[in-house]
């Protein structure tokens, strides 16, 4: 991974290393944004964080950033919104916004990442960036100075949002006598994922359940229930598969962590989280749509601020509802060699993450570019998936959530509810922007 | 001096002696020298390769018998992608290869397993070779090899009906039905994309596939016909045999078969009913299996005439390789697993010792082979003929892809680095995957259920990927020989140098038996001499795709006579021969036998103590994770009960009983009638509090008012640390056994109780009470408060710890306790133990408590201590105590030097303590815990320690600095062992009990007299089933019965003469005197299950 950096930054140099005091426009580029949000990414991946942890990451680093634009321009702080947050800092002028901007991101990113020298390396080249392009030296300093000042200022403010006790507090505790609860699922019965994240602070929601969904169809192993029909589509539709469907499927898995086994041999393959997906998508759509670097920044922030609070809000309902998934009664109810074409990942069912952050984050884009935004979506090369076209995000989004199904994970109604919750989130978190 | 000078002459003697090698008990033979230049060499091809065929790299086999009838055995080894290769010897470790004038290697495929035989009863041996791997079934038939009589052999499996085209991994032969032919059982293996982890569901365990299938193939008049399904012989599509074991194990004449399964199917336990059919009876016998079953041996490790058996898995033995292969523990994936009838399996070698009575006790840890890497074949033989049989394990991998930095980072790196297909990336980066050699296992058996490792010793420490192994005395000179089957490089040959090293006795026994079983495969020969036995079993089959020397071989250390030798043949004549000398061969012929097996008389007899009427009622746990709570605990804590408590609560001159109960279940009072029977009483006021658990119960006069009133701790570890339901509570007796709570006896006190237990400590004749702090909630292991509550002569009691014993208010986990006077005052003192305690001793001195623990207690005694015991065992007028501790039979031993220890506080500020528990593994204390499970909890440990390879070396200084740990707590436990300490005037004098005892936690114990000599015996239970995966369950205790000689000194009574049968983790443990001292009766209340009477049939 450090390779990839390095080789991108001398390229970089290389070309731009004859230009002097242009640092102006170097940094006034968005592109340098959506780079590091890039790189933090694949250091997310690496280190194997969950999708409700990584989409904390992704929203305290944008909000680093965007706290640094909002001091220096039009954009207004979402500080006071924020709960329990006071940012009781003004930069002097004698920084730069957007170096500034992209290192409060990085050292933001940095705090809450493993891999922090793959992080380091990324800051080291922009500061060599800004030296090779004639900023200041006390520019630097003070950029420098102020980008952790704010990101410092948001990491003892995150602090305090319940993770760090959530990381001991009681986990979920598999029932043998309920047969409609959720049980660990093939091939690794891996335990269920934060099974405490709805205790985490919510950043713009009032709390986890603000937008409760309807619940789920009631559980019943007749064959003329609502539930076993719902089963059934899933099956019916998972033996059924088209290569169209399965490369749906595939490109948005979004599995950060899928386990293969075959004998003795075991490994795992790790994909970019739903959440990192989306951040790929935002940076897509920002350049589609030629947003200029603080507006990149705002899109960035607002999508990771609702896709944040959307699954605090999904991990509310999934734990309240604690429904079983599809694998789990298709085997026990249906056909007991079925197996979904994706692996299951492990937390309860209803409602479906990718769905709901999905349609939050379409829901903001929307509301940031208008409902014309057409993309090619290239963030899946990296795993071997080919391009997607979409008309605009809201196609994106809903081909996300029917993914679901064709991967045989989520029953329908966890989709569709999904896309409803995802949209009220995604409606506040703009409003409360605005 | 003397040492020095032995040790310079040992020197010396080492420098000299290079030449020959001899000073080692083995020597490893040259190639060249020994003509033996077989490699099994791998390599891996797109066609097949680990990640198409699962068992790529398993290696193959080796077989031993004399071909040509010259005296001298003979090597054959088979190849993977090799070919077959056959040594004749010439004597003197000197072989030559006659592979292609033998006309053995005319057809090959990938062969695994093999066996020699000499099925048609022509004197000469055949060789049976099983195949695998290949798609093509043709090219998976089986070989039978049948020896012309002339060096050659012509394959003639399917004239057999033994050309079984299945996934084979070996065969053993067997005369099953006892009609004098010998019949077949053959193991195969299923395929990888049953072992994918993601197909355990009920349905395909009742799916059967015969290229997978365990197969008995009967012999009728020289055919073989597969009657698997009619015998009973199970198996399904999950089933990967890797390993084939045969043995009478119960002793009833008829041979029955373990079958190794690697992965999640449960092993085959098949015990012969006698007449054509099995039953797998291996989950009413062991309590746990290995979960990665391979290779396996059964032969009578410890002399008791009972085969043991062991089977192998994969658990390294040092810290680094353990934490490279550890992940999280899953303990929801394990009660999944067995829910769906996997039953309980753990990845380490277990050794199963065979009780006689249909049951075994896996004490694997405890005599040092669980933990041997990943490992191929196990043999037990007496390679030093010092009259104990040795254990020798191979092991080795070619590639390390159970690695975890491999599974969670450079595979997905890999992948992701190159853009061709996942299958050609995975199957080239694993061929580029170092290759890790090691050394295999070799153990001397010690005695006394203790192996220790000899490699260096016994010069067995070469590094290699071993797999098939076989022992064969060689050159006749009357020890064990060893060869090995290496991957990727020359078969080991080694030299047994016994006979110059330490020449002890040894008898080899050549059995000849009749026409159509002429080796006598199933026969039994005992050597007796004064006292003791030596037994062995003619199986050839044995360790992993291997058939060992057909002549066996007894090392009887120095014996020089034995008093007799007797055959057992499997068609069950005898043959008993007396005085028979030693260092001979001596060849026995089918027939003389002349001795029916009914004319010998077992030594029958009526076991000490047997199941009795009982009360028909159990203790029901309530369903609770303790993990969920606090993953890094060393062992569950919500289940402490039942206790009970015994006393005449209505007058009638019995004793009664009460029963604690679980959570949400009450504890129940049980009024002994006039016949001895036991009637349910109901009592509305205990039931009213069955919401809390009950950890401990006694029955006391509070109020003296001539009747018993009842105290009964309320404690567990489900609760929150404030839950009222931890509030113990006092029931007065209106003097007809009904009981009512009174709520003001006692002050408001919620501690989750350990023990409550009563004594008149300032002398105004009114009970007082020590009540033992087990643990916090959610909190372990913090100190709990413990208490001294003083009764105002009323029945009332208060506090009064912080002016009569301040020292005991957080003297820790308290399990027990016990009022006794040491210093013969007539005044009771109190001795206190606990889990990560010292034994403390408080002396009562004017109604105060006075730690006097250093003139009692002159060992380091911290420990998991869980019951304590006071009887005077030696018959000096004064009470000893027996202390219950953890035992030996763990992955961790402690010691004074090497103490267990707990280092605990909230490391990451959080508001949740975090104990890390450390043990010493090869000289240096290491956390037990996985790098996943470490960083569950605390999750920026991964800031430095996100590889695995980092964590594996990380010591607790490593994970803390040095500011974080300085206001660390941290508990010690330097002895594990259960205990005897004998009251002398100078203290406690530490005692050990016999090794038995040490095979499981103690919980529960009493004293009695079960062979009416006078003296006192002991009766010890106990077992702790809900614990760590990575330490597996504590569980080979089945009840344990010692007889007392009166002297302080105990012998362990043999299981099947106890008739001690005592599933399950007791905590509890009463003797009731029903009446008379004749109708005595032993009441074991055992957690989650039926309270079980025992009574002494003498």
């Amino acid at each position: 991974m450090r390779n990839i950096f390095a080789v991108f930054f001398v390229c970089l140099l290389l070309t731009s290393c004859i230009k002097k005091e242009d640092y102006k426009s170097v940094f006034n580029n968005p592109e340098l944004y959506t780079n590091a949000v890039g790189d933090l990414t694949k250091v997310i991946t690496h280190d194997i964080f969950t999708p409700p942890v990584a989409s904390r990451i992704y929203a305290y680093s944008n909000i680093a950033a965007y706290e640094v634009i909002a001091s220096n321009s039009e954009y207004s702080s979402i500080a006071p919104k924020l709960k329990d947050f006071k940012l009781n800092l003004s930069p002097n002028n004698k920084i730069n916004t957007e170096f500034t901007a992209l290192l409060a991101f990085l050292y933001m990113g940095q705090n809450l990442i493993f891999s922090k020298d793959s992080i380091q390396i990324v800051i080291d080249n922009h500061i060599d960036l800004a030296e090779k392009h004639g900023m200041p030296s006390e520019m630097i300093k003070s950029s420098e100075i102020y980008a952790k000042n704010v990101s410092q200022a948001i990491f003892e403010w995150a602090k305090k949002d319940n993770y760090k006790e959530t990381r001991s507090a009681i986990k979920y505790n598999v029932s043998n006598s309920d047969s409609s609860r959720w049980v660990p699922t093939p091939p690794a019965y891996m335990p269920a994922v934060e099974p405490n994240w709805m205790k985490i602070r919510p950043l713009l929601i009032d709390s986890a359940s603000q937008f409760l969904p309807n619940p789920p169809s009631d559980f019943s192993t007749k064959k003329d229930s609502k539930f076993y029909t719902l089963a059934k589509e899933v099956y019916d539709v998972g033996t059924n598969l088209t290569q169209e469907q399965k490369a749906i499927a595939d490109f948005w898995d979004c599995n950060g962590f899928r386990m293969n086994v075959s004998g003795h041999v075991m490994f795992a393959t790790k994909a970019m989280t739903p959440g990192g997906h989306w951040m790929g998508i935002t940076g897509i759509v920002c350049k589609n749509q030629s947003a200029d670097f603080n507006k990149t920044v705002y899109a960035f922030a607002n999508v990771s601020i609702g896709i944040f609070d959307a699954f605090i809000a999904c991990w509310n309902t999934k734990f309240k509802y604690d429904l079983l998934r599809p694998e789990t009664y298709i085997n026990q109810h249906i056909d007991y060699s079925w197996r979904p074409y994706l692996q299951t990942p492990p937390f309860p069912e209803y409602t479906s993450g990718h769905s709901i952050i999905s349609s939050a984050s379409a829901t903001i884009l929307d509301k940031i570019f208008g409902p014309n935004t057409p993309f090619t979506d290239n963030t899946e090369r990296a795993w071997g998936w080919p391009d997607r076209d979409y008309k605009n995000v809201q196609h994106a989004a809903q081909e996300a959530s029917i993914s679901r199904i064709y991967g045989g994970i989520h029953y329908r109604e966890a989709i569709e509810e999904g896309l409803i919750e995802g949209k009220k989130i995604g409606s506040l978190v703009s409003s409360k922007f605005n | 001096m003397a040492k020095v000078f032995y040790s310079l002459f040992i020197a010396v003697f080492l420098f000299t002696s290079c030449g020959n090698n001899n000073n080692k008990l083995f020597t490893l033979l040259d190639k060249s020298d020994t003509g033996v230049e077989f490699r099994n060499m791998l390599v891996e091809g797109d066609e097949l390769n680990v990640m198409n065929y699962s068992y790529f790299y398993n290696g193959s086999g080796v077989s031993v018998g004399d071909i040509n009838n010259d005296g001298l055995l003979d090597l054959f080894f088979t190849g993977n992608m090799v070919k077959n290769k056959l040594y004749l010897n010439k004597g003197d470790f000197k072989f030559e290869d006659i592979t292609s004038k033998s006309g053995i290697s005319l057809l090959e495929g990938w062969c695994t397993g093999s066996t020699m035989v000499d099925i048609n009863g022509d004197g000469f041996l055949d060789i049976y070779v099983s195949r695998s791997a290949d798609i093509n079934p043709e090219r998976r038939k089986n070989l039978f090899f049948i020896n012309n009589g002339d060096l050659t052999f012509t394959e003639r499996a399917e004239e057999y009906g033994l050309a079984d085209d299945g996934y084979s991994t070996q065969a053993s032969f067997f005369d099953f039905d006892k009609d004098g032919d010998l019949d077949m059982f053959l193991i195969n293996h299923s395929l990888q994309q049953y072992s994918t982890g993601i197909q355990e569901n009920l349905q395909l365990r009742k799916l059967r596939d015969p290229n997978f299938a365990t197969k008995l193939y009967r012999n009728d008049n020289g055919y073989f016909k597969d009657v698997s399904i009619e015998a009973g012989i199970t198996s399904n599509v999950l089933s990967f045999g890797l390993g084939v074991a045969i043995s009478d194990v119960n002793a009833d004449s008829w041979p029955d078969i373990y079958v190794s399964n690697d992965f999640n199917e449960p092993d085959y336990l098949f015990v012969n009913n006698g007449n054509g059919t099995f039953t797998d009876k291996l989950t009413e016998s062991m309590d746990q299996i290995s979960m990665y079953s391979m290779g396996s041996d059964i032969a009578d490790y410890n002399n008791d005439g009972h085969t043991d058996l062991i089977t192998l898995d994969m658990l390294p033995e040092d810290n680094k390789t353990q934490k490279m292969h550890s992940g999280s523990e899953n303990f929801d994936k394990m009660q999944f697993l067995f829910n769906k009838g996997f039953y309980y399996q753990f990845s380490r070698n277990m050794l199963q010792k065979n009780n006689g009575d249909g049951t075994f006790s896996e004490i694997g840890q405890l005599a040092g082979v669980s933990n041997t890497d990943w490992s191929w074949s196990a043999l037990f033989t007496d390679f030093d003929n010092d009259g104990n049989k040795d254990l020798f394990i191979t092991n080795g991998y070619v590639k390390d892809y159970t690695d975890m930095d491999f599974l969670k980072f450079t595979m997905d790196q890999t992948i992701k680095s190159r853009q061709v297909g996942k299958e050609t990336s995975v199957k080239d980066y694993i061929e580029k995957m170092p290759t890790i050699k090691m050394p295999n296992y070799a153990f001397q058996n010690m005695g006394n259920d203790r192996f220790v490792k000899k490699n260096i010793d016994w010069g067995i420490d070469q590094s290699g990927i071993s797999s098939g192994a076989a022992y064969a005395d060689l050159d006749n000179d009357g020890d064990m020989d060893l060869i090995v089957s290496n991957i990727n490089d020359y078969v080991s040959i080694y030299r047994n140098n016994s006979e110059v090293i330490k020449p002890n006795s040894y008898l080899k026994v050549k059995l000849k038996g009749d026409k159509n079983n002429s080796l006598g495969i199933g026969a039994k020969v005992i050597a007796y001499s004064k006292g003791k036995k030596y037994f062995q079993e003619q199986f050839l089959s044995r360790g992993f795709q291997s058939s060992v020397d057909p002549v066996l071989n007894f090392g009887l250390g120095e014996i020089k006579v034995l008093d007799s030798l007797l055959v057992i043949w499997p068609t069950d004549k005898i043959q008993k021969l007396t005085n028979v000398k030693v260092n001979q061969t001596l060849s026995i012929d089918f027939k003389n036998a002349d001795i029916e097996l009914k004319s010998v008389v077992e030594d029958s007899f009526i076991p000490y103590l047997s199941a009795t009427t009982s009360i028909n009622h159990a203790h029901v746990e309530n369903a609770f994770n303790d993990f969920t709570v606090q993953s890094l605990m060393p062992n569950y804590l919500s289940r402490q009960g039942p206790c009970m408590a015994k006393g005449d609560v209505n007058g009638d001159g019995l004793d009664d009983l009460f029963i604690g109960g679980a959570a949400n279940q009450a504890g129940t009072l049980f009024i002994q009638s006039k016949n001895g029977l036991f009637n349910k009483k109901s009592s509305p006021s205990i039931d009213d509090d069955a919401q809390s658990e009950d950890t401990s119960a006694e029955f006391l006069d509070i109020d003296n008012d001539g009747d018993l009133d009842l105290y009964v701790a309320s404690g567990g570890y489900e609760f929150s640390y404030d839950n009222s339901l931890l509030q113990d509570r006092i029931y007065l007796n209106d003097g007809k056994g009904d009981f009512a709570r009174k709520l003001s006896a006692l002050p408001n006190m919620l501690i989750s109780t350990g023990v409550v237990k009563a004594s008149d400590i300032n002398g105004d004749g009114f009970l007082d009470l020590f009540v033992g702090g087990r643990l916090i909630p959610g909190m372990y292991p913090v100190s709990p408060e413990s208490k001294i509550l003083i009764n105002d002569k009323k029945g009332n009691f208060s506090d009064l710890s912080s002016t009569i014993a301040p020292q005991i208010k957080e003297i820790g986990m308290v399990t027990d306790a016990l009022w006794l006077d040491l210093n013969n005052d007539k005044i009771k003192d109190l001795i206190i133990v606990g889990e990560w305690m010292p034994i403390k001793v408080f002396l009562n001195k004017s109604g105060k408590l006075v730690d006097a623990s250093s003139s009692y207690i002159k060992f380091a005694s911290t420990g998991w201590w869980n019951r304590i015991y006071a009887d005077d065992f030696d018959n000096d007028g004064d009470a000893d105590l027996i202390i219950g501790n953890l035992g030996f039979n763990a992955q961790f031993k402690a010691s004074e030097k090497e103490p267990l220890s707990l280092y605990y506080k909230d490391f990451d500020g959080n508001g949740s303590i975090d104990p890390i528990f450390c043990y010493f593994l090869g000289g240096v204390s290491y956390p037990a815990a996985s790098r996943d499970d470490l960083a569950d909890q605390l999750p920026q440990i991964k800031n430095n320690f996100l590889e695995y390879y980092k964590y594996a070396n990380a010591t607790i200084s490593d994970l803390f600095t040095e500011s974080q740990l300085s206001d660390a707590k941290v508990l010690k436990a330097e002895i594990l062992e259960t205990v005897y300490l004998e009251n002398t005037k100078d203290g406690f004098k530490l005692k050990s009990l016999p090794i038995e005892v040490q095979y499981a936690p103690i919980y529960a114990l009493t004293s009695l007299d079960v062979n009416k000599d006078g003296k006192k015996d002991l009766l010890l239970a106990g077992n702790n089933s809900s614990t760590r995966i990575k330490f597996g369950q504590f569980n080979a205790n089945n009840g344990v019965l010692l007889t007392g000689n009166g002297n302080g000194t105990f012998n362990y009574v043999p299981q099947r003469q106890s008739g001690l049968k005592i599933n399950g983790d007791v905590r509890s443990l009463t003797t009731i005197n029903s009446g008379s001292k004749a109708n005595e009766k032993f009441i074991f209340g055992v957690n989650n299950s039926n309270l079980q009477f025992l009574k002494i049939n003498y």
